[in-house]
C-alpha cells in the first residue's frame, strides 16, 4: 500500500484537511491503486489545494535556512550573511549561548575531503536560500525564524539524538561539530528530510517554471544525501557496526516522529541481495542502501506536516520545537497529529 | 557556470529562445506530422503558464492531446532505464536485464556483444576486487532494473520495447567511442568499463548525471500531479546514484590522478554533444555539466576553503536540465540534428521521441 500513500500524501498540502482526505481516498481508490494505479487515478485537478506557491516556497526557504545555517557553520564557522534572512514573519536568529557547549561552529575536519565536502555543500544549501528569496521577492520571502542547531544539553541535536537512542554524552550531548563522524550523523538527520519534502512538494506546485526549478533543488538535496551516505557507507565498513546502526536509529526516529505507519525511511547497512531481485540468479549476496527507495526503487514522499514533525521533533500536533523553537515563517507551519 | 542569479524577468526574457528551441525539437522529436498540434499543447505546459509567483494556483494545465504525450516521455525514459539497467546488471551480475522486462512496442533489440571470444571490451561482470564498490555496483542495478519494471508497469501495453543497445568497450564499444570523443584514451584506444572498479565508476559517471538531467528536463512535460510525483522519485534516485558515483571517484581521485581528470573529460564531451543554443525554463545557458572540481558553487556565501564539486549545478544550486532531444545527443555520441540512432543504441531508441535537436 506505500504508493497508496503517497498518492494521498502528494494531494495532502493543507494538513488540517488530512484525515478527512485519507479516510476518502482510502475509500474512493482502495486496493487498486497498486501498482499501476500510481498513474491511473490522481488527477491535476485532483491535486489543487489552497496552498499556493509562495506557501510551498516560503516552506521550502524555512528548511534551506536550517541546512544553510547548519553547513556553513560546520564549513566555516560563520552563517548566512544578515542580508539573507530578513521577510516576512518573525525574523530570529541561529540560537547560540555564550560559554554554552558543542555550539554551533567550524568543524575540525580530519579528513580534508569531508571538509571539502563540507564546503561544496554549505555553498549549494546558501545558494538555494539566495535562490528562494529571490524568486519570491521582498513582498513574498519569509525572513529566517529562530534556529537551534546546537548540541549541548538543550540543542536540537542533542534531542534527536536521545530520541534516536544514540549514545549521547552527558555533557556535550550530541555535537554535531565534534569530528568527522558527529558532523556526517548531523547531516544525515537533515539530508533525506529535504529529499522527501522537496519530492512532497512538487506536485502542489502550480508553476512550471517553479516546477523545475524545485525537481532541480530536489536533485541537489539527493546528491548530497549520497554523498553524506555513500561517505557514511565507506567509513562504516571500516570502523564496523557502529555508524550503521546510528544511521539506522536516526532514520528509523524519522520514520516514527513524521507520524505516518507507512516506512519512509531507510538506514544504509547492506542488504540481502535475493534471487527476485538479482534477475534469475540464486546466490545470496550483499547490496549496499545508499538511495532510500520504496520497493520499485522510487525516492519517498513526505507532505508538509510529516516533515513539519520531523524538524520539530514531536509526534504530536505543534507549531514550533526542536530545529524551530519559535516555529517556521509562512502559512504552512502548524504541523497537526496524524493517525 | 553563470555567475548572475536568474530572475523571472531573464527567465521570461529568454521565452522566445525557448520557443525556437521547442519548434526544433518539435520538429525532430515529434516528427513533422504533428507539429501544429504538438506545439500547442506543449506549449501549454510550458512558458504559458505562469512565470510569476501567483497567490492562487493557477489553472489546470491542458493535458497535451497530440505530439508529446506523458506516455511518449514515459517511454523515452524507459529507454534511458533499459541503457542503465543492462549496463549495471551486467556489471554487478553478469548478465542482461530478464528477458521478459524487454518485450513491447516498435523494434526489439539486445544488447550486442563483440564477436570473437576476447574478453576485453566484453559486457561483463567487473573484477571489482572491492567488496564495497560491488555493493555499491549491485544496489544501482537493482534500482535501475526496478525503474525498467515500474515504468513498463505504469505504461502496460503502450511501453516501448528495449531496443539494440552497445555497451561494449572494444574496438566499436559505444564506450570506446565515447572515450574517445572525449579524450579519456586516444583515437585508438580502448575503454573497458568492466575491467576494474575505477574503470566502471567512469563507466557509471558517463551515464549518470544524463538520467538526472534527463528526468528534470522531462518532468515540466509531464501534467498528472501523480505522474509527475514519480518521475521526482526517479529522478531523486538518479541523482542519489549519480552523488553516489561521484563521490567515489572524486574520493579515489585524490590518489589515482587521472579519475578527476578523466570524469571532467567525459563532463566536457557530453556538454559539447548537448549543443549551445539552449537556454530552458530556468535560464541555465548552455553550460549542462560539470566535473568532480572547479566550479566555485556560488558568490552568495562567505565561504573560505576548498570545495569539492560533486553536485553539477548552476549558480543558484539547481542540478541541470536537459530536453530529451539533447539527452538524445549524449546518448547517440553525435552533436548533429535528426539523428535517429547512434552510439549506445545503434538502432535508435523505440517510441516517438527518438532523434536529436543539438
Amino acid at each position: 500500500m506505500a504508493e497508496t500513500g503517497e498518492l494521498l500524501d502528494a494531494l495532502d498540502a493543507r494538513a488540517v484537511r488530512r484525515n478527512e482526505r485519507r479516510d476518502f481516498f482510502k475509500a474512493a481508490v482502495g486496493a487498486a491503486a497498486v501498482g499501476a494505479g500510481a498513474f491511473a487515478f490522481s488527477t491535476r485537478a485532483a491535486a489543487q489545494t489552497s496552498a499556493t506557491d509562495v506557501d510551498v516556497l516560503n516552506f521550502a526557504l524555512n528548511l534551506e535556512y536550517l541546512e544553510a545555517q547548519f553547513y556553513l557553520y560546520a564549513a566555516n564557522g560563520v552563517g548566512l550573511p544578515a542580508t539573507q534572512q530578513d521577510g516576512t514573519g518573525t525574523q530570529g536568529a541561529v540560537q547560540i549561548t555564550a560559554g554554552g557547549v558543542a555550539q554551533p561552529r567550524k568543524v575540525v575536519f580530519q579528513d580534508n575531503i569531508i571538509a571539502e565536502y563540507a564546503q561544496e555543500i554549505a555553498a549549494d544549501e546558501a545558494a538555494h536560500v539566495a535562490f528562494l528569496r529571490t524568486q519570491l521577492g521582498r513582498a513574498n520571502a519569509v525572513a529566517q525564524p529562530a534556529l537551534n542547531i546546537s548540541g549541548g544539553p538543550n540543542g536540537a541535536f542533542t534531542a534527536a539524538a536521545r530520541a534516536a537512542g544514540l549514545p549521547v554524552d552527558p555533557v556535550t550531548g550530541f555535537d554535531p561539530y565534534l569530528n568527522d563522524d558527529n558532523f556526517l550523523l548531523g547531516a544525515f538527520i537533515f539530508e533525506d528530510v529535504g529529499v522527501t519534502a522537496y519530492k512532497g512538494a512538487g506536485p502542489l506546485v502550480q508553476s512550471k517554471t517553479f516546477l523545475q526549478a524545485a525537481a532541480g533543488i530536489l536533485a541537489a538535496e539527493a546528491y548530497h544525501s549520497a554523498i553524506v551516505r555513500t561517505t557514511l557507507y565507506g567509513r562504516g565498513a571500516q570502523t564496523g557496526s557502529n555508524l550503521y546502526d546510528a544511521v539506522r536509529r536516526i532514520s528509523a526516529i524519522r520514520d516514527t516522529v513524521d507520524g505516518t505507519a507507512s516506512s519512509k525511511d531507510q538506514g544504509i547497512a547492506p542488504t540481502n541481495l535475493t534471487a527476485t531481485t538479482t534477475v534469475g540468479q540464486n546466490q545470496t549476496v550483499l547490496a549496499s542502501n545508499i538511495v532510500p527507495t520504496d520497493a520499485s526503487s522510487i525516492a519517498f514522499s513526505r507532505s508538509p506536516n510529516e516533515v513539519l514533525h520531523i524538524v520539530y521533533l514531536t509526534q504530536a500536533a505543534a507549531s514550533m520545537g526542536g530545529f524551530f523553537p519559535a516555529g517556521l515563517n509562512g502559512n504552512i507551519r502548524a504541523a497537526t497529529a496524524v493517525s | 557556470m553563470r555567475d548572475n542569479d536568474v530572475s523571472l524577468l531573464e527567465v521570461l526574457d529568454a521565452a522566445a529562445e525557448r520557443r525556437d528551441r521547442r519548434r526544433r525539437f518539435l520538429k525532430t522529436a515529434a516528427g513533422g506530422a504533428v507539429m501544429v498540434g504538438g506545439l500547442s499543447a506543449l506549449a501549454a505546459c510550458d512558458d504559458d503558464d505562469n512565470n510569476t509567483v501567483t497567490p492562487t494556483p493557477s489553472p489546470t494545465p491542458t493535458p497535451p492531446t497530440s505530439g508529446v504525450s506523458e506516455a511518449d516521455v514515459l517511454n523515452f525514459a524507459l529507454q534511458l532505464e533499459y541503457l542503465e539497467a543492462n549496463f549495471y546488471s551486467y556489471a554487478a551480475f553478469g548478465v542482461p536485464i530478464d528477458s521478459g522486462l524487454t518485450g513491447g512496442v516498435g523494434t526489439l533489440g539486445s544488447v550486442q556483444l563483440p564477436s570473437g571470444n576476447a574478453l576485453a571490451g566484453r559486457p561483463r561482470q567487473v573484477a571489482f576486487n572491492d567488496p564495497v564498490i560491488e555493493q555499491y555496483a549491485r544496489e544501482i542495478a537493482v534500482d535501475e532494473i526496478n525503474h525498467v519494471r515500474f515504468l513498463r508497469g505504469a505504461l502496460t501495453s503502450s511501453a516501448a520495447a528495449q531496443p539494440a543497445i552497445n555497451i561494449s568497450g572494444d574496438a566499436t564499444g559505444a564506450f570506446t567511442a565515447a572515450a574517445r570523443a572525449s579524450g579519456v584514451v586516444g583515437s585508438t584506444g580502448l575503454f573497458d568499463p568492466y575491467a576494474d572498479a575505477n574503470s566502471f565508476l567512469l563507466g557509471a559517471f558517463l551515464f549518470e548525471d544524463v538520467g538526472v538531467t534527463a528526468y528534470m528536463g522531462a518532468v515540466p512535460l509531464l501534467t498528472t500531479a501523480s505522474t509527475i510525483e514519480a518521475a521526482a522519485g526517479i529522478h531523486a534516485v538518479e541523482a542519489y546514484h549519480a552523488g553516489l558515483v561521484r563521490t567515489l571517484l572524486y574520493r579515489r581521485g585524490a590518489t589515482v590522478a587521472d579519475l578527476r581528470t578523466n570524469a571532467g573529460r567525459i563532463s566536457a564531451a557530453r556538454d559539447t554533444l548537448d549543443g549551445t543554443a539552449n537556454t530552458g525554463l530556468l535560464g541555465q545557458g548552455a553550460n549542462r555539466d560539470q566535473g568532480l572540481t572547479g566550479n566555485t558553487t556560488s558568490t552568495a556565501t562567505n565561504n573560505t576553503g576548498t570545495a569539492s564539486n560533486i553536485v553539477p549545478t548552476d549558480a543558484n544550486g539547481i542540478a541541470f536540465a536537459r530536453s530529451p532531444a539533447q539527452v538524445l545527443n549524449i546518448v547517440y555520441l553525435t552533436a548533429g540534428t535528426a539523428a535517429a540512432s547512434g552510439g549506445f543504441f545503434p538502432a535508435g531508441v523505440n517510441g516517438t521521441v527518438r532523434t536529436t535537436a543539438a
